[in-house]
């Protein structure tokens, strides 16, 4: 009796667990669910949580990845307003809005992107068209319209994602802008020109640059020098002056002053290895004249 | 009677078979039942949170989904599911959309899809290597919102390149303008994340490498040795002139020195001769002749000592005197008597 319990309470148990797998499912966060019930969509879930439903092959359930995903287009020629041939890639970051109709319009994940990636490029060269090219390209930042740009591409596409596929596209960018091929052989020629001729300026300016701080310096030290030498003129002059004051004393006697300047000159002027030739008359060579040069009694 | 006894004996053993079967089978049911109860217990790592999901949706209230490092326990698979996210480490997404793939690269073309490349504001073209440094802020929008956050911020990143790029000179994207670029991709960066509502935040763009097209890049390089050269020049003239200025204050400085010196040496050379003069002045006045004839033979005296030669000439009775002179006479030629 025991074991009859023990054994009906086990197969009860596998029973109800095989009920529960049929009527319950699961959504899962970042998940949507649409439920059919014979192949017809009936209810689509995007809450996470625990639910049920009727057992197959009654309804049946269809899982999708309800989160953001990201899409990049075809890095592809498309022409601007003022017919420049550049290459383009965009990219958008999707999701799934209306469950049902993306499972009765598209199906696949896949598909979805395959879709979105026509739709993108088909807006994409609706409205690069509209712009020129310095729009995308232009050291002046207030002509260039990426915002704009971006802007008319995203608000082209929701709708008709939306309407068409059920999904919302919530945000787009352009992720490459290109030139073709034969183009870039033309840009590098012009590129390598202007290197050139860059640097050709700078060895330029580098020798006027030199010349001018020369120059520069030159004319300071020019001024410098002068305003030195005048200022040692001046020094000069007013030790010139200053000495002339002490002159007003040799006035008690001019002829005094002349003759002790004179033996200041003559002492200073005859140095050694000098030669001198005098007359006895000299004084005090005259001693030499004998009596003549004896004192006056 | 002995088939009753054997078929008795049978049925015992094969009762008491079945008893210990179920024995065994209850006990190995308790200890199944126990494993799946433990099996929900797990460990949330040091930089890592986690958040457990009870029928595919997030478990606790607002505020207390996200699980702390430490010891835990939920209910085990399927009834409840564990994600784990990196939250606080500094996770890094590296791009090389705009980098060169072909390292033998000879043509004088770049192939679209080939090497990547951005168009800078005067139509030139540069390649550039980029890294984002980014933490999770709010793992729930990362874990449950987008599928790819990678993928997005790789994009992102290279929107923001090519928009900051596209407003600038190559000049200034590769060499005067490196950190202005990277600061403008940040900004752009951080405030297009920010409106996208990615659940991260951005610690930092860096620029990982930045180079002209290898088809010009000798011209490049020739740029750069032309600054080179006009850094020199005006280097080498600086140096000249501070040179040239240092040497000129120098000498202004010695002007001015020998001015001042010639203006002291003159005040008090003439101040000490008219000392000189009061006090001689003051015998003079009383004697004139013999304080002048002292004077004049004293000097006299002191010049003629030093003097090396000293010629005295005497009038003759004719009273007439004549001194001839040879200064600095030309020294003769050697002349060498041939031999007979």
């Amino acid at each position: 009796m025991k074991r009859n319990t023990l054994l009906l309470a086990a197969g009860g148990l596998v029973a109800v667990l095989f009920i529960l797998l049929q009527v319950l499912f699961t959504v899962r966060e970042g998940e949507a669910v649409v439920v059919t019930t014979f192949g017809k969509p009936v209810r689509a879930i995007t809450d996470a949580g625990l639910y049920t439903r009727a057992p197959w092959p009654v309804q049946r359930i269809y899982r999708f990845d309800n989160r953001v995903h990201t899409l990049e287009g075809a890095f592809e020629e498309t022409l601007t307003r003022d017919g420049k041939n550049i290459l383009v890639a965009v990219y958008a970051g999707w999701r799934i809005q209306a469950p049902i109709q993306f499972l009765e319009r598209i199906g696949t994940i896949e598909q979805a992107e395959r879709n979105l990636d026509a739709l993108l490029r088909s807006q994409k060269n609706a409205v690069l068209g509209q712009f020129p090219f310095s729009a995308l390209v232009n050291t002046n930042t207030a002509e260039v319209k990426f915002e704009q740009i971006e802007q008319q591409m995203l608000t082209a596409v929701q709708p008709e994602a939306a309407n068409r596929y059920g999904v919302t596209v919530q945000f787009l960018g352009i992720r490459k802008i290109g030139l073709p091929e034969s183009i870039t052989e033309k840009v590098f020629a012009r590129m390598k020109a202007e290197r050139e001729e860059i640097a050709e300026r700078y060895r330029s300016e580098g020798e006027g640059e030199a010349i001018k701080i020369r120059a520069a310096a030159d004319s300071q030290r020019n001024q410098l020098l002068a305003q030195a030498e005048a200022d040692a003129k001046r020094i000069r002059a007013e030790g010139d002056a200053k000495a002339a004051e002490s002159y007003q004393v040799f006035e008690k006697n001019p002829e005094l002053a002349m003759f002790l300047r004179k033996l200041e000159v003559l002492e200073g002027t005859l140095k050694k290895k000098s030669t001198v030739v005098l007359s006895t008359e000299t004084e005090p060579f005259d001693l030499l004249q004998g009596d003549k040069a004896l004192p006056k009694k | 009677m002995s088939d009753h006894s054997t078929t008795d004996t049978g049925h015992a053993a094969l009762t008491g078979a079945l008893n210990s079967s179920f024995q065994i089978l209850r006990w190995v049911m308790v200890c199944v039942a126990g494993l799946y109860f433990f099996s929900g217990v797990f460990n949330v790592h040091q930089g890592e949170r986690a958040y457990v999901l009870v029928f595919g949706k997030i478990n606790g209230l607002a505020g207390e989904r996200l699980l702390e490092p430490g010891l835990h326990w939920t209910w085990p698979r399927p009834i409840a599911e564990i994600v784990r996210i990196p939250t606080e480490r500094v996770q890094t997404v590296d791009s090389g959309t705009f980098w060169y793939r072909n390292e033998n690269q000879s043509a004088g073309t770049i192939r679209p899809g080939t090497d990547g490349y951005t168009l800078t504001g005067d139509a030139n073209l540069i390649h550039s290597r980029w890294a984002i440094r980014y933490t999770v802020i709010d793992p729930e929008i990362v874990s449950f919102r987008l599928a790819n956050l990678e993928s997005i911020l790789q994009r992102e990143l290279d929107h923001a390149v090519l928009r900051c790029t596209a407003r600038r000179s190559v000049d200034q994207a590769l060499r005067t303008e490196i950190e202005a670029l990277r600061g403008a991709v940040d900004t752009e960066l951080r405030h297009r994340t920010e409106a996208l509502a990615l659940g991260i935040r951005i610690e930092r763009v860096d620029v990982l490498a930045l180079a002209p097209p290898r088809q010009v890049t000798a011209a490049f390089a020739s740029v750069i040795e032309s600054e080179q050269d006009r850094s020199s020049k005006i280097s080498a003239a600086r140096a000249a002139a501070s040179r040239s200025l240092n040497e000129a204050a120098g000498e202004a400085a010695q002007l001015q020195s020998e001015g001042e010196a010639y203006r002291r040496r003159v005040v008090a050379e003439v101040s000490a001769n008219a000392d000189y003069f009061t006090k001689v002045y003051e015998q003079y006045q009383k004697n004139p002749d013999i304080i002048a004839q002292t004077l004049l033979q004293d000097t006299l005296h002191r010049v003629l000592t030093g003097v090396d030669q000293k010629f005295l000439i005497h009038r003759n009775t004719t009273g007439q005197q004549q001194l001839r002179l040879l200064i600095n006479p030309e020294p003769q030629p050697l002349v060498v008597p041939s031999k007979p």
